[in-house]
């Protein structure tokens, strides 16, 4: 009797380490090839890549939105901080920021950068900035920047995609 | 031999276990179902959400679900995602049938709705009708309705085609979402969905 119950509990144990470790190993996985895809479809690493209005033969990610118009940078500061520029526009449009585990850690909506063209810098804990520029800071060396703009009709597209041309990141050396 | 045994079925009940757990992990981070019993995560029994998608503070199977179904979504404060995959009397939705959706004003600044295949991504068609959103809805039109189905329903009404898809469900994104709302259990206005017909040529 004893016996089953240790095995039982040992089976338990080690079911909830299964489902933990697996959990945990799905994201990170995800996020990897995902920002491998992203950057072997769009310009590389540590460049803007401006994504045409996602329709079914043009999805770049699984459940992307049609009413949105997205530009991506797959970013790595190994070699220094992030520069991100935004592209002025109207309407909605937010920066949202993703570490390597899949984390939305910042996300700056269009009310925070006004109208015009603006900068933001990306960097580590340990970096310094080299501008007084807009700071984030990434929890991870490796992540996503990613920007969506409200397409409002085809007009508005045609203005988003315009805005969207002054998108862009690089990396600015230490 | 009898200890030899013992750790034979010891070692097979650690192993099984750990492949257990890991396989339910990884067939539950494909399944599309959201909801908890905090209030707003489900809305009239069918729009259902994690409140803690995006977040830091997301349980791992969350997050892992979120990876294979819906990655770099945002966090609440800036966008909330409710899904549902069964209409108003809790059937699976399937392609070749014609729903009714009617909804009215959201607790959100910005709103769309989005028909997503059985593999999460936009059904295979050249309807460009993938979506509504508040911007084609006009306030004279509240509460608003709009066909979900294969055919288009008339040149002016608003529709999401179906056409390409197997099953689908449906995402509701609310952008800059009034958050104490939504949690409050005191949300209306969340689209209903009637089913009205089904063409079973089509299914076949």
């Amino acid at each position: 009797m004893i016996r089953i119950i240790a095995l039982s509990t040992a089976a338990a144990l080690a079911f909830v380490a299964g489902w933990s470790v697996m959990n945990h190993v799905i994201p990170k996985v995800i996020m990897v090839k995902a920002m491998e895809g992203l950057s072997a479809r769009g310009d590389g690493v540590n460049t803007m890549t401006l994504r045409a209005k996602a329709d079914p033969y043009n999805q770049f990610v699984v459940r992307p939105s049609p009413d949105l118009l997205y530009s991506t940078c797959v970013y790595d500061l190994e070699l220094g901080p992030l520069e991100v520029t935004i592209g002025g526009t109207e309407g909605y449009l937010s920066v949202s920021f993703f570490d390597d585990l899949t984390n939305n850690y910042e996300t700056i909506q269009d009310d925070d950068l006004g109208t015009e063209l603006r900068r933001v810098m990306l960097t580590r804990e340990d970096q310094e900035t080299p501008t007084d520029d807009f700071t984030v800071i990434s929890p991870s060396q490796r992540g996503l920047v990613l920007i969506r703009r409200q397409i409002s009709g085809e007009s508005a597209l045609s203005r988003m995609t315009m805005a969207q041309a002054d998108d862009g990141c690089q990396t600015m050396p230490l | 031999m009898k200890t030899r045994t013992t750790i034979l079925v010891s070692f097979a009940c650690v192993v099984g276990g750990f492949v257990c757990g890991a396989g339910g992990a990884l067939i539950h981070s494909g399944q599309n179902q959201l909801g908890s019993d905090a209030p707003g995560t489900v809305v009239n029994g069918t729009w259902k959400t994690d409140f803690e998608i995006g977040s830091e503070n997301a349980s791992g199977a969350l997050r892992a679900r979120v990876a294979r179904k819906g990655l770099f979504a945002l966090s609440r404060s800036e966008a909330v995602y409710y899904t549902r995959n069964v209409d108003d009397e809790g059937r699976d939705l399937f392609a070749h049938c014609t729903y009714r959706l009617s909804g009215s004003g959201f607790p959100a600044e910005w709103w769309s709705v989005t028909l997503y295949d059985q593999d999460s991504f936009l059904a295979r068609n050249r309807d460009d009708a993938a979506s509504i959103n508040k911007d084609g809805i006009s306030p004279s039109e509240e509460p608003w309705r709009a066909s979900v189905g294969p055919e288009r329903p008339s040149p002016d009404g608003h529709w999401i085609s179906t056409s390409g898809a197997e099953t689908f469900d449906l995402t509701l994104r609310l952008y800059r979402p009034h958050l104490a709302r939504l949690m409050s259990s005191q949300v209306t206005g969340f689209p209903t969905l009637e089913l009205l017909s089904c063409d079973e040529e089509r299914s076949s």
